[in-house]
């Protein structure tokens, strides 16, 4: 009975990683060779929509000047905008600098937090209630908006369907070591293909939580942010698609960001995310199946991409099945499969996109010679089991125990004033 | 013994093969990271701004004829004797004194710029013109773009190449051809005497406008007395609106989106699918299509004083007497129609 | 006048597809190649077993080919040798060792790294070994033919996913660059081939010469997983030629926008 179970549960993960390996192979052969759906990028319109820029920032007195500096640059027209930098607990020079910034310019508003409870989600809460702009778009400290990005990411609310927009992000520090070389890699694969083949499929595009935007009031009526869910822009994408909006993914609107630059800042970040993801696999599982609004592709790629942080948790106690039925002496039966198995856990696991994925995203960014690097992503593939099986497990102790989440922010690099060309 | 060693060693080898050229790539060679135009700013005359900019600051030509932009250009000066000739023009055609009218069409195999206006007869091609007023003959055909400060007029048949595009009003006549095109009002295959302008509309704020969802047709049994709908309308499946109604807020299809006779739409139409506007039919926001977009006769997007887009990721034709206030782009191309196709 | 040159930028350019010439190309190189080894797979396997045979044989390991019956491929050589069992010092060297890795990995400050991460879990997976075989040895329910069985089926599943997935990742990148994506399907089979039957000599000698203790780590640790490194070692190859190519003024062609 034990090992029928044992093998049952082998046969699920492998027919599992089978599924998700497919999927991301037919991603990827719709994004190099199918029909790509435009984004709204290139409306010229004169009645541009009212915005406000939302940037949470827990101590950024490092990398502050270069969002807003590149803000200030921007060719949005600055009646129609407003900045809403949102100093969240800060013990360093931030509050200092942002209201060195407000006596200079007027639509920068910042938003100080040294009360109530820390972390982006309740942040943002309170910068919506004082925002006026009908569309919240929201970057991190780190990031580098080019001139045109407010309008390209403003431009998709023209469309009364949409809920959110979402652009792609490169890391600029990407020759800094291996780790941002590597998550340069896995970005790229993520964004140019994953992302893009879902928004020409109809599916389910992710709002990442910056570069990117969305409607104010909307979320304002649905109680505004969650802030026990640690992954706040994933359950945006959900609570959208559920109630009948849609995510639209911008290629065209990217911006530069910063990526950790340890592995120690890097798991925890992972594992914040896995913790994040998974909060919002349990609470919308059935409203995805059950929801009135969504296609059959978007509930399915929906499920899909639910899971995404819970697989590798599955992955590891794959491993640890296959090992019983080895010293069981099972491995006859599974021997053939194993391969399968490894198959889908390197293609799906080991690393954020599949390494054909990450192959396609070079050759249709252009850049030469990086794919050298994919056999190292093999070691990532330990590394994110490990982190994002921890925030699963995380994300059911939030669930059994009802505990407050603490939010713990990625770690800036101590010098940031690499220049961007 | 030593053929064990050997395949121990090549063993060694080829397992850590793959992760010592990826590391050693990683330690020796930096990697490209992509670039973004940080400093982007859209401009639709950006062809014709751009080109004058470098012209300008290039001028004058040089003892040779010779101007110095990205790379040296001979030059050719049309009030010069002979300089038109041929009927191949290889230079650089530089109209700096009066108006460029050629009398007989030629080709020209680089830009022409005009300091002031430029008229081409019937039967020329050339590569891309700026100037101030510009007038094209009939059966003109345009590489790449042309651009006028002033009013811009392209005579039948002609092809407009990648872009056209004005300061104050874009005329395209019959059966021509275009990619893009800007201008605060685009005429297209409209009669000499022109239709009546339109007037402004004021435009309903459409914040809190309550949504209509999975419509196939819109009716009176959604409107008000007038015939209004005050709402924006988001659908899964093909949507009609009917005659004469008024949407007052935005449309968004999954799929097709007709827009019938005399039909009014305050805000945006987006769809998935192809777009028809039938006669006399009016979007006063922008028109975006996944698919095609026609425009029957009479029809027109957005209205005076205002800058709107009509986008297609396919084609967009234009039966006649159309105008756009603003922008245009198709991406597999447009056309405009004889005038007064009814199709 | 030279025609339109226009060159599409990354957002929304993609491949001129040509559906038929990809599916044709997969299969022109998959089924044949799938057919060829089901035909001819009594013969690869012996002639891996012989050249295995012979490298063992002059180091003193002495095997006996066997077959196996496969519905699909028929017969699959293999080759049966012997391994003792580990005694119960050797048994514990290996956990003390394994629980320092595991220990040292855990306190330095580089516990963080993947290639900690990825020592951690393969020393605990040699240290369950190590404990089995310390506790439970004479249970162990594989013997050195075992291995080499399972072995053996391991790398025809590998020959048979690896033509089909390389053929299918190469194939789907346009129609350009013919030459290479052969070249690539090629050279992870030969690769694949040599690297397997190294292996698998090393496998057999490693078993005869230190026991069975380290069968598990060779199966799970060295196993398929590797396999994979120089699968895309040799992609990344491709894919370096294939962005050269298309980044090139013929290649340039190629791209459409939309």
């Amino acid at each position: 009975m034990v090992i029928k179970l044992l093998k049952g549960y082998m046969f699920f993960i492998i027919g599992l990683m089978l599924l998700y390996t497919l999927r991301h192979f037919y991603f990827t052969v719709q994004r190099l060779l199918g029909r790509q759906k435009l984004y709204y990028g290139d409306i010229i319109t004169s009645r541009m929509k009212t915005i406000s820029v939302l940037i949470p920032m827990h101590n950024e007195e490092l990398v502050l000047r270069n969002a807003l500096d590149a803000l200030l640059e921007c060719d949005y027209d600055r009646a129609l905008m407003e900045i809403i930098p949102i100093n969240d607990h800060s013990t360093d020079r931030t509050g200092e600098m942002l209201e060195e910034y407000h006596s200079k310019y007027d639509f920068i508003r910042p938003l100080h937090r040294h009360t109530g409870r820390r972390g982006k989600p309740s942040g943002l809460n309170d910068a919506m209630k004082i925002a006026k702009g009908e569309i919240i778009v929201v970057f991190d400290a780190d990031y580098r908006p080019a001139r045109n990005l407010l309008k390209q990411i403003s431009l998709g609310f023209e469309d009364p369907h949409v809920g959110a927009v979402m652009g792609r992000v490169i890391p600029y520090n990407a020759n800094k070591n291996m780790l941002t070389r590597l998550i340069s890699l896995e970005r790229s694969g993520g964004y140019q293909v994953d992302q893009q083949a879902r928004y020409n499929l109809g599916a389910v595009p992710q709002y990442g939580g910056t570069v990117g935007g969305f409607r104010k009031d909307y979320l304002l009526e649905t109680g505004g942010f969650r802030e026990n869910i640690l992954a706040e822009d994933t359950e945006l994408t959900y609570r959208l698609f559920t109630n009948g909006w849609k995510v639209l993914y911008a290629n065209s609107a990217e911006c530069y960001e910063e990526s950790p630059e340890t592995w120690n800042i890097r798991g925890r970040q992972i594992r914040r995310w896995s913790r994040g993801h998974n909060q919002v696999l349990f609470h919308y599982f059935f409203p995805t199946l059950f929801s009135p609004y969504m296609t059959l592709i978007q509930k399915l790629d929906g499920i899909f991409l639910l899971f995404v942080y819970a697989v590798p948790m599955f992955t590891m106690v794959g491993w640890l099945v296959s090992m019983a039925l080895f010293f069981l002496g099972e491995m006859n039966i599974m021997s053939g499969w194993w391969v399968i198995l490894f198959l889908g856990v390197y293609d799906s696991f080991g690393n954020f996109a599949p390494f054909f994925e990450v192959g396609t995203s070079l050759v249709l960014d252009g850049t030469p010679k990086e794919a050298t690097l994919l056999p190292l992503l093999m070691f990532n593939f330990f590394f994110y089991m490990w982190h994002i099986s921890l925030g699963f497990f995380d994300a059911v102790a939030d669930v059994v125990t009802g505990r407050t989440t603490v939010w713990d922010k990625t770690a800036r690099a101590k010098r940031s004033k690499e220049a961007v060309k | 013994m030593n053929e064990m060693k050997g395949t121990l060693l090549l063993f060694a080898l080829m397992f850590g093969l793959p992760l010592l050229l990826a590391a050693a790539y990683c330690r020796l060679r930096k990697s490209k990271v992509l670039h973004i135009r940080q400093d982007y700013v859209r401009d639709p005359r950006y062809f014709g701004n751009s080109f004058r900019r470098m012209v300008q600051e290039a001028l004058p030509a040089d003892a040779e004829g010779m101007l110095h932009l990205s790379r040296p250009e001979q030059c050719v000066f049309p009030e010069d004797a002979g300089a038109l000739a041929e009927p191949a023009v290889d230079g650089l055609v530089l109209a700096l004194k009066g108006e460029f009218r050629p009398e007989k069409p030629h080709v020209y195999h680089k830009e022409i710029y005009c300091a002031q206006d430029a008229s081409l007869p019937a039967g020329s091609r050339f590569r891309a013109l700026c100037g101030h007023r510009i007038a094209l003959a009939r059966d003109c055909q345009c590489l790449r773009w042309v651009d006028g400060s002033g009013a811009v007029t392209v005579g039948e048949d002609c092809d407009l190449g990648l872009s056209a595009s004005s300061g104050k009003l874009l005329t395209l006549g019959c059966r021509t051809g275009f990619q893009r095109l800007y201008a605060p009002e685009i005429r297209l295959a409209m009669a000499p005497e022109g239709l009546p302008p339109h007037s402004p509309v004021p435009v309903p704020e459409k914040r809190n406008m309550p949504v209509l969802y999975d419509l196939r047709n819109l009716s009176e049994r959604q409107s008000d007395s007038r015939g209004h709908v005050s709402a924006s309308l988001i659908t899964r499946w093909n949507l009609r609106i009917l005659e004469g109604m008024t949407v007052e807020g935005d449309i968004s299809g999954d799929r097709g989106v007709r827009v019938m006779k005399n039909a009014l739409v305050y805000g945006n139409v987006f769809a998935g699918g192809d777009v028809l506007l039938e006669e006399g039919a009016r979007v006063l926001g922008n028109v975006f299509s996944q698919g095609s977009v026609r425009l029957g006769p009479g029809a027109s997007v957005g209205q005076p004083g205002e800058i709107h887009s009509v986008i297609a990721r396919r084609k967009i034709y234009f039966a006649g007497d159309n105008r756009v206030y603003g922008f245009v782009s198709a991406l597999r191309g447009g056309t405009t129609g004889d005038r007064g196709d009814r199709r | 006048m030279t025609k339109k040159q226009i060159y599409y930028s990354r957002t929304y350019r993609k491949l001129r597809a040509n559906r038929r010439q990809s599916l044709i190309l997969f299969l022109v190189v998959v089924i044949p190649s799938l057919a060829a080894m089901i035909l001819f797979m009594p013969e690869i396997t012996q002639l891996f077993c012989r050249v295995a045979a012979r490298v063992l044989g002059r180091a003193g390991v002495i095997t006996v080919r066997r077959s196996m019956y496969n519905k699909l491929f028929r017969d699959i050589y293999y080759l049966a040798s012997v391994a003792g069992l580990p005694s119960a010092r050797m048994c514990l060297c290996n956990v003390g060792v394994c629980l320092a890795v595991m220990v040292l990995c855990m306190a330095l400050p580089t516990r963080n790294r993947p290639v900690s991460i990825y020592l951690i879990f393969n020393a605990g997976i040699h240290l369950i070994s190590s404990l089995w075989f310390l506790f439970a040895g004479w249970d162990f329910p594989y013997e050195a033919p075992d291995f080499s069985q399972l072995y053996l089926i391991q790398e025809v599943g590998i020959w048979v996913v690896f033509l089909v997935m390389t053929t299918a990742v190469t194939s789907i990148l346009g129609t350009l660059g013919l030459g290479y994506k052969l070249l690539t399907v090629a050279a992870v089979m030969a690769y694949s081939w040599v690297f397997g039957l190294v292996r698998y000599i090393v496998f057999l000698y490693l078993l005869r010469r230190y026991t069975m203790l380290y069968m598990t780590v060779m199966y799970f640790t060295f196993g398929p997983m590797f396999d994979f490194l120089y699968l895309v070692m040799i992609y990344g190859w491709f894919v370096n030629r294939m962005v050269k190519l298309y980044e090139s003024a013929k290649g340039k062609e190629e791209w459409e926008w939309s």
